[in-house]
């Protein structure tokens, strides 16, 4: 292997554009000069795949930035339809693994989706920016390599493609088009999605209405500047009043914009402290009601190799975990630990972006998705909530004041984000002015800050797959027994930091539990041994003492010793299979 | 003794060939039910409609009856029979119901006046198949499977049918660990003893089966878990093997559910099932009216559902006490989140102690016993004993043969006067009395391969829960006038008063009134809590030129309580300039209450 690495140096100098040395794990580093590989560092790299991040862009354009990966690396990615929206988009999920005898299946894998609320678009760049530099590291990155050698992810751009489009295509405010499409009597009148907002002025975005109402409004024009709207104090009288989004009411009820394009939440639709609508806008009749997150749910029972969830949405810098409503309690110590190491570092990794407790920081979600996907399914799971408009002035120099919010959009772009006020004769008011800022100010970041966002949301997530669990034989040892018996201690080593079973999982009865077999030798019994120097202490294992079922599996950056005692000597092939991590056979002389 | 109804002759027919193993039953299977609504939605009137399909692949279907082309908003009453999956009776009876709703008689025909009904008949046929399987074992777990015992292997190791007998029953093991003695009162049955007074455990009670998996326990791990009508996402508890994975994970549950969402026209829900809202009638509980459901009735349903069971009283006796909102049931779904007021009726259950015979009939007994012991006699080779002999030896006790039972009972009473008998006690005793002997297996010795010798009986699958035939017409009967009688109580929406009055010029004042005259509400407290679309939704019709001064066209009344309650708030006023008054209109329509229009009335001018 020595020789190899100086003969590879060695020729470095003759033929830099196309070579690299390889590590002893096989993988091919770029010398100094070869721009191979896309890993983070600027001088001279280039992609094999160049895709501009710093657009944000519909559902056919993310496809096909995934269609686009699958033609450049063949072999390494796939998708299924899992399903269809509403309005009959597809659901794609891609499997993205490094070729070889193991499938995905067989490997432990990494969920990844963004866009559940249809305005939250960045989520889908960040899943296909993850794909995309796992790609085009694999053997120029020894830890890309081995990420996609030993496991798979599961990447699902948008949940709601319906939303997403929606969002892109038609006017819309920052916050609209959360919803998916299904019709939905939001206003109980009998009549669906009969009034929503309109584009009245037919600019393409849905800002705010204003009217002047001299010594009769509420609100004052800023003395500076005559875009921003003032309330007035208590016992005051302005001159303006706001008249909410742009609209009219289309229903005669008397009131605008109350009954849109669906309305509901699909993020409150799934099992896991999941509430009736009455008690959770959103819900559905019953969990898994938008057919959206049916396939999903569908998807995730039917893929029990998933052990790492990541749901992206926008906006606020947030790294969230459940539980999402103080009702369920808390979560078992043991993954807590695994939470805060994987929160924590990730505040590092995010500048801005805080770890905090759905319910405890942030707002009650009932029927939340990592929710379930941890609650229900025991798997580790975390939201991101992509953006923070801190980044526009990252030293705190412009604070997040509507005038400051002005002056970056002044002087940064130019002031393109804001649709001046402009008059607008109203069917309903008279003479109004229209103006605000756009849809995409202010939950998605400009142009200029949008790689920087996915590639540190990114990075989050590989150090999340990182830690999801592998399994080795870190060592065996026999001893003789009174008898002529024989005790083989078998020592099962997970180096990664999360459990084979979490906590959860094994406390609930989650999924299939982990199993330790030996076959070739006749085991007369067996125990988990938790103290070597007081063997006697083994605790029993009931049932077959050559097939274990192991609950609690093996603990995260842990060990556990299982005692064989066996009534004869010889070759003995172990096996320790389970659902979240490559099977491992082993097989060792006992003597 | 009532007259048997003319459409109980077709419900005998289509259950004919469908005899059950045990009991002397006439059951419908999946395809007598699957025919019947065939047979049934040939009828004028009649509609066949398409649930889905379960999870074992039957057909869930329902039936509607009312005239074709009637308004959606019509008030609906569903019907459905045997959600919990081991209430055949409640097929029955709902196929039954359905039989006389087709038949056009008088009391269908003004019941379907009235209200829109749709019969589920079968509402869990997979649970129901197996009623028919060999060998029978009483079931209700249909769905997800689960490794109960986590051992990595999933229903490998389930009750079964261990002497070859057809039936899965109960094993007495004997074992000095085991916590059960037989019961001094009659020792077919099991009870605990009680270690305090001195008594010791000699057996362990578990279900019929092996070891199957080798891990010492027995039938600890069956096939599947699921239960369909504990999968309702009401009161639901995740991680639970009857449960199911998770809320509405069952296919059976989730095409009950949409059946429903797609009917919100049903005012009332009737389930021929195995809970009780009319007989015990479920108080409001502390919490009952918090915005999360909590499984107690809310205290102005609770009124509706008393009064409604007064109804029900009327019409069916010896109704048996049963559970209400039972945690993950589409009972509770349907009324904490649908807000539909559930009126649940159990049927039957074992009747406690002997009946007492009438003096006629307890004579004709008598006669056929004597006869009997005389015709043994005789056949033992005995001489002939004249009649007055034979009853002279009954009172003396010699051919009484529980004589021997009473007198141990009678010491045992005497020893442990602590020991009364219970329930179980009484139902054997109706058992040994009713003739139904199929409902006991005798405990008989048998060899267990793994757990050497035991004793195999005990309540035959269904027992406990299954009616006699001779019931059913009874059942029907009385269960088809309460679903008549309800017809006037559903909720309808009228306008009392729709009046204008000239202000001057050409300004009007309107107002109007809108009631409901029958007892139930259009929006039960239930609904008003789960914010089901069930409100009485204004429209005022304006003819061409006239303006709208004051008020909405379109208004909303939340609340049409009925006679039952106090409160509606019915009353809307609007001020319109027109020049053609009398051409102004109004309309009300509902959800679930049918819907009113009306012509404009003047007042005199101011």
């Amino acid at each position: 292997m020595k020789s190899l690495l100086s003969f590879a140096l060695l020729l470095g100098g003759l033929a830099p554009a196309t070579l690299a040395v390889q590590d002893p794990s096989g993988v091919m580093i770029p010398t100094g000069d070869s721009n191979e590989g896309f890993n983070g560092l600027g001088a001279m790299r280039a992609p094999k795949v160049e895709m501009p991040w710093n657009r944000l862009v519909d559902m056919q354009e993310l496809y096909a930035r995934m269609d686009q990966l699958i033609e450049a690396y063949p072999g390494f990615m796939s998708y299924e339809v899992i399903g269809t929206s509403v309005e009959g988009r597809e659901l794609r999920v891609y499997t993205l693994t490094a070729p070889g005898e193991l499938g995905a299946d067989a490997k432990p894998a990494m969920w990844i989706d963004g866009n559940i609320h249809g305005n939250e678009v960045q989520g889908g760049e960040a899943v296909v920016y993850t794909a995309w530099y796992l790609l085009e590291n694999y053997k120029h990155n020894a830890r890309a390599t081995d990420l996609l050698d030993r496991a798979a992810f599961y990447l699902l751009p948008s949940i709601n493609p319906d939303g997403r489009d929606s969002w892109f295509h038609e006017a819309h405010t920052a916050s609209s088009s959360r919803t998916g499409v299904m019709p939905v009597d939001s206003d109980r009148d009998g009549l669906f999605d009969e009034d929503g907002p309109e584009d009245l002025d037919g600019d393409g975005s849905i800002t705010s209405m204003r009217k002047y109402m001299p010594g009769e409004g509420n609100y004052e024009l800023d003395a500076d500047d005559p875009r921003i709207m003032v309330r007035v104090g208590a016992g005051e009288v302005g001159d303006w009043v706001l008249l909410g989004r742009e609209g009219y009411d289309n229903d005669g009820d008397g009131r605008s914009g109350e009954d849109g394009v669906g309305g509901y939440d699909m993020n409150r639709s799934w099992e896991g402290t999941w509430m009736p609508e009455h008690v959770q806008f959103g819900a559905g009749a019953y969990p898994f009601y938008w057919p959206e997150t049916r396939a999903i749910s569908e998807f995730f029972l039917s893929h029990p190799n998933i052990a790492g969830v990541q749901s992206f949405h926008n906006s606020g810098g947030m790294i969230l975990r459940g539980p999402g409503a103080e009702e369920y309690g808390s979560y078992p110590r043991a993954d807590l630990r695994v939470y805060d190491t994987l929160g924590e570092e990730g505040e590092k990794m995010l500048p801005f972006y805080r770890y905090m407790i759905i319910w405890r920081d942030l707002y009650s979600v009932f029927g939340g998705q990592v929710n379930w996907t941890y609650e229900g399914l025991g798997i580790i799971s975390f939201t991101n909530e992509l953006w923070t408009s801190e980044r526009m002035s990252p030293d705190g120099r412009l604070g997040n004041s509507t005038a400051d919010r002005h002056w970056a959009d002044d002087n940064l772009m130019l002031g393109a984000g804001f649709v001046d006020w402009h008059s607008f004769d109203h069917p309903e008011y008279g003479e109004v002015e229209i103006g605000g800022f756009r849809k995409d100010v202010g939950r998605v970041p400009p142009t200029f800050l949008i790689e920087e966002m996915l590639h540190r949301n990114a990075m989050f997530c590989i150090l999340h797959a990182e830690a999801m669990p592998s399994v080795e034989f870190l060592r065996t040892r026999s001893s003789a027994l009174p008898g002529g018996l024989t005790a083989f201690d078998v020592t099962l080593a997970n180096p990664r930091k999360i459990p084979t079973r979490t906590a959860l999982a094994a406390q609930k009865g989650i999924g299939v539990p982990d199993r330790l077999t030996i076959d070739g030798v006749e085991v007369l019994a067996a125990g988990y041994l938790t103290d070597p120097l007081r063997p006697e202490r083994l605790q029993l294992v009931d049932g077959d003492p050559a097939s274990i079922p192991m609950e609690r599996g093996v603990p995260g950056q842990g060990e556990v010793t299982v005692r064989f005692i066996l009534a004869e000597k010889g070759t003995a092939t172990l096996t320790y299979s389970g659902e979240k991590f490559v099977d491992q056979t082993h097989e060792v002389e006992v003597d | 003794m009532t007259k048997t109804p003319s459409f109980l002759l077709a419900g005998a027919l289509l259950c004919a060939p469908a005899l059950a193993q045990t009991g002397p039953h006439a059951w419908p299977e999946p395809a007598d039910v699957t025919r019947t609504i065939g047979e049934l939605s040939a009828h004028e009137g009649v509609e066949r409609i398409w649930l889905g399909t379960t999870g074992a692949g039957h057909d869930l279907e329902a039936l509607r009856f009312g005239p074709d082309g009637r308004a959606s908003n019509h008030p609906a009453i569903l019907v459905v029979g045997n959600v919990t999956g081991d209430r055949l009776a409640g097929t029955a009876v709902a196929l039954g119901i359905a039989a006389e709703l087709a038949s056009g008689s008088d009391a269908a025909t003004a019941l379907l006046d009235a209200a829109t009904v749709y019969v589920i008949p079968s509402a869990n046929p997979d649970a129901a198949a197996l009623r028919f399987a060999t060998p029978l074992e009483h079931t209700v777990e249909t769905g997800d499977d689960r490794d109960t015992d986590r051992d990595g292997l999933s229903g490998e190791d389930g009750p079964a049918d261990v002497n070859g007998d057809g039936l899965v029953t109960w094993m007495r093991v004997p074992d000095p660990a085991g916590t059960y003695i037989a019961d001094p009162h009659d020792p077919r049955l099991n009870v605990e003893a009680d270690a305090t007074r001195g008594e010791r455990g000699m057996w362990r009670l578990v279900r019929e089966g092996f070891d199957a998996d080798g891990d010492g326990t027995i039938a600890e791990d069956r096939a599947r878990d699921a239960q369909v009508n504990k999968n309702f996402p009401a009161g639901y508890t995740a991680h639970t093997a009857a449960g199911g994975i998770y809320g509405g994970s069952e296919r059976t549950t989730r095409a009950l559910m949409d059946f429903a969402l797609l009917h919100p026209e049903l005012a009332l829900v009737l389930t021929l099932d195995a809970q009780d809202t009319l007989v015990s009638t479920p108080k409001p509980g502390q919490g009952s009216s918090g915005r999360v459901p909590t499984g107690k009735v809310m205290s102005g349903d609770a009124k509706l559902l008393e009064a409604l069971g007064r109804h029900f009283g009327e019409h069916v006796e010896n109704a048996p006490k049963a559970d209400s909102l039972v945690a993950g049931s589409f009972q509770r779904w349907l009324y904490e989140q649908r807000g539909v007021l559930t009126l649940d009726s159990a049927l039957w259950d074992l009747p406690k102690g002997a009946p007492e015979p009438d003096e006629e009939e307890a004579e004709e007994v008598l006669e056929e016993a004597s006869e009997k012991v005389m015709d043994e006699l005789a056949e033992l080779g005995y001489v002939e004993f004249e009649k007055a002999e034979v009853d002279m030896l009954g009172e003396l006790g010699y051919v009484d043969d529980t004589a021997d039972e009473e007198m141990v009972v009678e010491e045992v009473e005497a020893d442990k006067p602590w020991r009364k008998p219970g329930d179980a006690h009484e139902q054997l005793e109706w058992v040994d009395a009713s003739g139904e002997s199929w409902r006991f297996v005798d405990w008989q010795s048998f060899d267990h391969p793994t757990l050497g010798l035991v004793e195999i009986g005990g309540w035959a699958p269904y027992a406990e829960v299954e009616p006699p035939a001779d019931a059913l017409p009874g059942l029907i009967e009385g269960h088809f006038a309460f679903l008549a009688s309800l017809g006037e109580l559903l909720p309808r929406v009228e306008i009392a008063s729709f009046e204008a009055t000239h202000l001057g010029k050409d300004l009007w004042r309107i107002e109007a009134r809108i009631e409901n005259p029958a007892l139930l509400p259009v929006v039960t407290d239930a609904a008003s809590r789960a914010r089901t679309s069930t409100r009485a939704r204004v429209d005022l019709y304006l003819p061409e030129g006239a303006s709208l001064i004051v008020g909405h066209p379109v208004g909303f009344v939340n609340r049409l309580n009925g006679l039952g309650r106090t409160g509606s708030d019915g009353e809307l006023e609007w001020l319109v300039t027109t020049t053609d008054i009398d051409a102004v209109r109004l309309g009300v329509t509902t959800r679930n209450a049918g819907a009113a229009e009306a012509a404009i009335t003047r007042t005199e001018d101011r």
